[in-house]
């Protein structure tokens, strides 16, 4: 019940920016994308949640084409955090979060939502900035309020023993040390209740020490994909990145 | 274990309503009010002196009690064929564009714009006026067929196409880009505007005349023949736009993240450039061009609410509509027995209070 | 007829009338031509509002004002309490035009023609409906009489000038006018011809087109000259700076509301105007 790519291949313009791009991410198992710029790494994701259809290939999640899912029961078992918010309107920061109970309309009372709001804020801790204007935020805490609005779409499990898949495009960008530390452990608290994370990184020293599984992107194909320890090898970190010499992370 | 946020702290068990949507039902309410109290004015309020047991009486009768008859039939007919038809149709097409003007708001994610922007005045104007230019040449068999409802129905024609147009041009890969929506609508209505002008090169004296009036709205000349259809569409509009509160909502937060919310942000484009077409179409028919109100009134209330769809398209319905009942007051009494035209009433209110309203929130209002 | 029974017969028309008469004390009256009439069968003190074009007599201009003839708002009208409503075929829009049918005031409404014979027919027409048939039979023949005198006078005059009637609102369009419009009917009373007689209405006019017609004189309505700043601008405007007409200065100032409104002023200052353009005219050798 994994969320796999098979053979899927992204084509723009005459160019192949994914490749016959295969392999599998399993729940409650924390994996990473990795890779230089216009690997790839965020066209496989795009396409793992989704937003975007293959043009060779198919895409499932836990166990179904991705096409053939209506988009609400989508919507209940997997939540996206996009690199960037396009929100240009004043909401105060809790209805941002409230936003992601959307699609559970007519599936859940006032109540729980309110609850499921609260309790999101708080495990991303924001909630001395609930009734801040969200616009006027620094960049880290829109990207803590835009996380905690994921977690808030699919806090429930969507069937009994359902994955809930949370999908991250680089989560730690804009974050203070101290955020992208406690957002890894927090993500490493759902992998172990069961969620499937899968983020696009950059920072190879947090992949080694957070994730359990990479996908090593390099020219639009899947380079290697297996446990972190085993992918990140010095020798591969130099080739994939194109340095000078090996690289051993620590 | 940290305290809950004040916001929703406040939201007990009890009572489940955040400060915000507290608020939210409170100028929803004192819209309300505004609005029934427009209506009550459009009805009692006139150049014509009617005493409250005069309309009392009359208003009596509809309910089946008594007959009006101390009540002159010049005084009965202007309260139940003038005023009456006058305030319902002022109320909806205060309703209209204020809900049209929220919704298209939402539809390009920015708060400047408003119905025009997808060619819906325009397209109707620009019909209308080849209406009043060409009626008695041209297009005078098909006004002879129409009879008295040429204007608008043709009026109301020029609307929808203008949309349809405007629509299916910026239609790529089967979705609809707004950016390129907003381009096509000044294109379009660069279009409609040489259009105007050459037919107002054609125009003689008199409909020159006619044209200008048209294009600076009125209710004027509003029966119930005329109030009802257009009352119709305008119902299924504003209801319609109203069910579009949630995903517009998530449509703030930028399509791909509406889509990964499980909203139809396709289908609920659609709707809302149909149903804004179809009400704005109605009252452009109807009254002529009255600008502002789908600009301003939006602003007005999401000053308050905030952004969130579900206080701002009602409230702008209802605050629309008490803004176009308070303007035509002031529209039919200030040079009585001459009217003033609305357009000019709502534009000399708007636009001051526009630019008010641009000094005084440019860190706020969501344009930055 | 008998002394005595001219006096039976008044008398029983007086009585057959009373409830009528006595049913026009307050009349809204709408279109310069309806006001002007009013006036001269003596009336005009009965008239509570008129609209803007009603600019003569003079006591009309103090009247208040229900708004423009093509724009009237139907409870303004009503709110004067007039018991009866006398409008030209111009008026509108047409909603408010209904709604007044609708109210059960009483209502007469012309029909719009250009001519000396409307003007009778106008006369007549509203002197029944305030039932004051009798003067209205003598404006009737008063107004005939002024034509008759007016004919002579233009006819007297002994010329057919072609006419190139114009018209431009501010930065508008020039145009000129063909048949089916007051001007024409101005053309025809002082016997002159149309150049652009081969169409109807308004037409947007060019320099070519009327250098092409080549009238011998150029009316142009006076408030129109004022607002475009002058004769002088009427003279050089490039619709017609090429035309002998304009070279010559044979453009002549109409008042429309004396001239263009046909009411009971209308053959004298036809007359006025045909023996104005004789005089000044500037003979081209033709």
């Amino acid at each position: 019940m994994a969320a796999q790519l098979k053979n899927v291949s992204i084509i723009r313009s005459g160019r192949a920016i994914l490749e016959d791009a295969t392999g599998a991410c399993q729940p409650a198992r924390f994996t990473a994308f990795c890779g230089p710029n216009g690997a790839g790494k965020t066209t496989a994701l795009s396409v793992l949640t989704g937003a975007l259809r293959p043009d060779r290939g198919s895409a499932a999640l836990s166990g179904q084409d991705i096409r053939t899912v209506d988009r609400g029961r989508l919507a209940r078992q997997r939540a996206v955090v996009a690199q960037t918010s396009a929100l240009t309107f004043p909401f105060q920061s809790y209805e941002v979060v409230s936003m992601g109970r959307a699609p559970h309309l007519g599936r859940t009372t006032r109540q729980v939502d309110l609850e499921i709001v609260n309790e999101a804020i708080r495990k991303m801790d924001v909630t001395h900035l609930a009734e801040r204007n969200y616009l006027t935020l620094s960049g880290g805490e829109r990207k803590r309020v835009d996380i905690a609005r994921a977690l808030a779409q699919v806090w429930e499990a969507p069937e009994a023993g359902g994955t809930r898949w949370l999908f991250l495009d680089e989560p730690t960008a804009a974050l203070d040390l101290k955020y992208q530390i406690s957002l890894m452990r927090e993500l490493q608290d759902l992998k172990q209740k069961g969620w499937g994370i899968v983020a696009v990184l950059h920072d190879l020293h947090l992949v080694k020490k957070f994730a359990d599984h990479v996908w090593l992107f390099k020219n639009g194909k899947v380079e290697a994909i297996g446990e972190a320890k085993s992918v990140l090898t010095a020798e591969r970190i130099q080739s994939v990145f194109e340095l000078d010499a090996p690289y051993t992370l620590p | 274990m940290e305290a809950s946020p004040p916001a929703l702290e406040a939201a007990s068990s009890a009572n489940l309503n955040t400060n915000r949507e507290r608020i939210g039902v409170l100028v929803l309410a004192g819209a309300a009010l505004l609005a029934m109290i427009g209506m009550a004015i459009g009805v009692l309020v006139g150049p014509l002196q009617i005493t409250l047991s005069e309309f009392s009486a009359v208003a009596l009768s509809w309910v089946g009690i008594g007959d009006a008859e101390s009540v002159s039939r010049v005084k009965t007919g202007v309260i139940e064929n003038i005023r009456a038809p006058r305030s319902v149709l002022g109320a909806l097409v205060g309703a209209s564009l204020g809900i049209a003007g929220a919704a298209m708001q939402g539809f390009f994610r920015n708060p400047l714009a408003d119905p025009g922007l997808i060619g819906v005045s325009t397209g109707g104007a620009l019909a209308a006026v080849a209406v009043i230019v060409l009626g008695g040449t041209l297009l005078s068999p098909i006004l002879v067929f129409l009879g008295a409802f040429a204007l608008p129905i043709i009026a109301f024609l020029g609307s929808l196409i203008t949309v349809a147009i405007i629509y299916r041009v910026s239609v790529f890969d089967g979705r609809v880009i707004v950016a390129t929506m907003l381009l096509a609508g000044v294109a379009a209505n660069a279009v409609a505007a040489s259009g105007i002008g050459y037919f107002t090169f054609l125009a003689d004296d008199a409909q020159l005349r006619d044209l200008t009036f048209w294009t600076l709205g009125s209710l004027g000349g509003a029966i119930w023949d005329r109030v009802l259809p257009a009352a119709l569409l305008m119902l299924i509009s504003i209801a319609g736009l109203l069910t579009l509160a949630r995903p517009l909502n998530c449509l703030l937060l930028g399509e791909a993240d509406a889509e990964t919310l499980g909203i139809d942000v396709e289908a609920t484009k659609r709707k809302a450039a149909f149903l804004t077409a179809l009400g704005v179409g109605a009252a452009t028919a109807v009254c002529g061009v009255i600008n502002f109100v789908g600009l301003v009134v939006p602003h007005v209330v999401r000053l308050i609410t905030g952004p969130d769809h579900r206080f701002v398209l009602p409230g702008s319905a209802l605050l629309g509509a008490a803004l176009v009942l308070f303007s035509d007051l002031v529209a039919r009494v200030s040079v009585a027995p001459a009217e003033l035209p609305l357009g000019v009433v709502t534009a000399a209110i708007g636009a001051p209070f526009f630019f008010w309203l641009l000094i005084r929130d440019k860190r706020t209002s969501g344009l930055g | 007829m008998s002394s005595f029974t001219r006096l039976f017969a008044t008398a029983a028309v007086a009585v057959a009338l009373y409830p009528i008469s006595s049913a026009q004390e307050r009349i809204v009256s709408v279109g310069g031509d309806v006001t002007e009439v009013i006036f001269e069968l003596g009336l005009g003190d009965r008239i509570v509002a008129v609209d803007t074009t009603s600019v003569y007599p003079l006591p009309a201009l103090a009247l208040p004002k229900v708004g423009y003839v093509r724009q009237l708002s139907a409870e303004g009208v009503l709110s004067v309490e007039p018991d009866m409503i006398i409008i030209s075929g111009a008026a509108g829009p047409i909603g408010a035009v209904e709604q007044l049918r609708a109210s059960g005031v009483d209502m007469v409404e012309m029909e719009t023609s250009y001519s000396i014979d409307a003007t009778l027919e106008k006369t007549r027409i509203i002197a029944e409906a305030l039932g004051v048939e009798q003067k209205g039979e003598s404006l009737v023949s008063e107004v005939q009489a002024s034509w008759a005198e007016a004919s002579e006078k233009i006819e007297a005059l002994e010329f057919e000038p072609t006419v190139l009637f114009f018209t431009a609102v501010g930065d508008g369009a020039p145009r000129a006018a063909g048949v089916e419009t007051a001007a024409q009917g101005v053309i025809d009373m002082i016997g002159g011809i149309n150049v652009f007689g081969d169409y109807s209405g308004y037409k947007p006019l060019s320099l070519e087109a009327a250098v092409a017609a080549d009238p011998d004189i150029i009316l142009v309505m006076a408030h129109n000259a004022l607002a475009l700043g002058g004769k002088d601008k009427v003279v050089n405007h490039p619709a017609l700076s090429l035309t002998t007409a304009a070279q010559s200065g044979n453009v002549f100032l109409v008042d429309a509301t004396r001239v263009m409104q046909f009411g009971p002023r209308t053959p004298e200052a036809a007359a006025d105007l045909a023996e104005d353009i004789k005089e000044n005219m500037v003979r081209n050798g033709s």
